[in-house]
């Protein structure tokens, strides 16, 4: 029975054929052959790099301040130059006295955030301080004037992220910087 | 139609016009692992991708590798329904020939599928996640990868941030074509046994009865 040694021949030379074929048209350059081809992913990667994502701040608009509470609203601006689409699903920000490490008050996304691939979107987040608070503000940052009580302080940001991205996950939290807010007390 | 039927494999023709089927599908996976949308391993014997943000990583040896697997397949089929269309010994061999690519491009898929399960519970787990992660700047902090089908999670820190990459496994319908095929060639393979068998019964009882003992005087 000559039929199955033939077989197994003609078996290997198709397997071996091909890959010796590619091999030619590779100039048999072997390391162009068998190593992957990240030219490609390399240029995607460095385009993502320069374009990437972006959370910039986009202002600060004190809403209400009274010695009861105030409300800061935040506004920012996400950019995703990723050609993936973006989903903010949780964005909390803490905002404390630069000058003596107090809490200030804190604030969150009410609810997730889509930025389309390769689009922006602007976010505002409402962040709220306390009575308890507005003790502080008052007694080491305000100082009267004929309007009132002026305020003027840095306050120091830091925010907890999770987003969403092509299905990955990523959290994480980040030291924003700095942000001079001036405001009068109302009575 | 009696005698036809006898001289004939129709599980043999049948299993070679799937295995055209499946070598006319070559683009399609058999096997998918997909991380999140930022990227998508798939695996089939006749062609092998894996794209990261669109772009395809492969290296070109594996194109030649599953394109010389295609031919194999097509070979293969061809063989296999030349083999189920005759009563002759060697027709066992043609059958098995068809049986054997069917069987070792699904096994390959297995394996391949079969390697994110055991990359993430084995001992070399740390070591190679480690020095594949250090590549990226990032450390491992956890892996679950599925068994063929089902879902994973790979958790990486990278400059201060905790990245989770989902994993989902599943196979494609042509998977169980594929499988399907391998039974039918199995069975052809056996029942060719049967009608060589009886090919071989036929002809001896069609041989002349042998002389003993008469020769020239």
């Amino acid at each position: 029975m000559m039929i199955r040694p033939l077989l197994a021949i003609a078996s290997l030379a198709l397997i071996v054929g091909t890959v010796t074929y590619g091999l030619h048209l590779h100039n048999f350059n072997l390391a162009d052959y068998v190593l992957p081809r990240l030219e490609g992913l390399e240029e995607t990667l460095s385009a993502l790099g320069r374009q990437g994502l972006s959370i910039e701040y986009g202002g600060l608009v004190v809403r209400e301040a009274s010695l009861d509470g105030a409300v800061l609203e935040l506004t920012l601006t996400v950019r995703n130059g990723l050609p993936l689409a973006l989903r903010v699903e949780g964005l909390s920000f803490r905002a404390t006295c630069s000058d003596h490490g107090q809490l200030l008050g804190e604030g969150a996304l009410s609810q997730p955030v889509e930025v389309p691939p390769e689009g922006g979107r602007s976010l505002s987040i409402d962040i709220h301080v306390i009575r308890s608070m507005m003790e502080h503000v008052a007694n080491y940052h305000a100082y009267p004037t004929e309007q009132g009580l002026e305020v003027s302080l840095v306050a120091s940001f830091s925010a907890s992220l999770s987003l969403s991205l092509g299905g990955v996950r990523v959290e994480g939290e980040s030291y924003l910087g700095t942000a001079n807010i001036r405001f009068r007390l109302s009575e | 139609m009696s005698a036809l039927r006898r001289r004939l494999n129709p599980i043999g023709l049948v299993a070679a016009g799937l295995m055209l089927a499946l070598a006319a599908s070559k683009e399609a996976p058999w096997w998918v692992l997909s991380v999140g949308e930022v990227a998508a391993f798939q695996v089939s014997p006749f062609k092998v991708s894996l794209e990261v943000l669109g772009c395809d990583v492969v290296p070109s040896v594996v194109d030649y590798l599953t394109l010389g697997a295609w031919l194999s397949v097509l070979v293969g089929a061809v063989l296999m329904a030349a083999g189920s269309l005759s009563r002759r010994g060697w027709s066992k061999a043609l059958l098995s020939f068809g049986l054997s690519k069917i069987a070792w491009g699904l096994s390959a898929v297995i394996i391949v599928a079969a390697l994110p399960y055991l990359l993430a519970s084995s001992p070399l787990r740390d070591l190679l996640l480690s020095y594949a992660a250090s590549l990226l700047g990032a450390r491992v902090l956890s892996a679950e990868g599925p068994l063929l089908v089902g879902e994973g999670a790979l958790r990486l820190a990278v400059a201060g941030l905790t990245v989770t990459l989902p994993l989902r496994a599943y196979v494609t319908q042509y998977f169980y074509a594929a499988s399907a095929c391998l039974c039918l060639c199995i069975a052809a393979r056996l029942y060719q046994r049967r009608v060589v068998a009886i090919e071989g019964a036929e002809l001896q009882l069609q041989e002349p009865p042998k002389r003993h003992g008469a020769g020239p005087a």
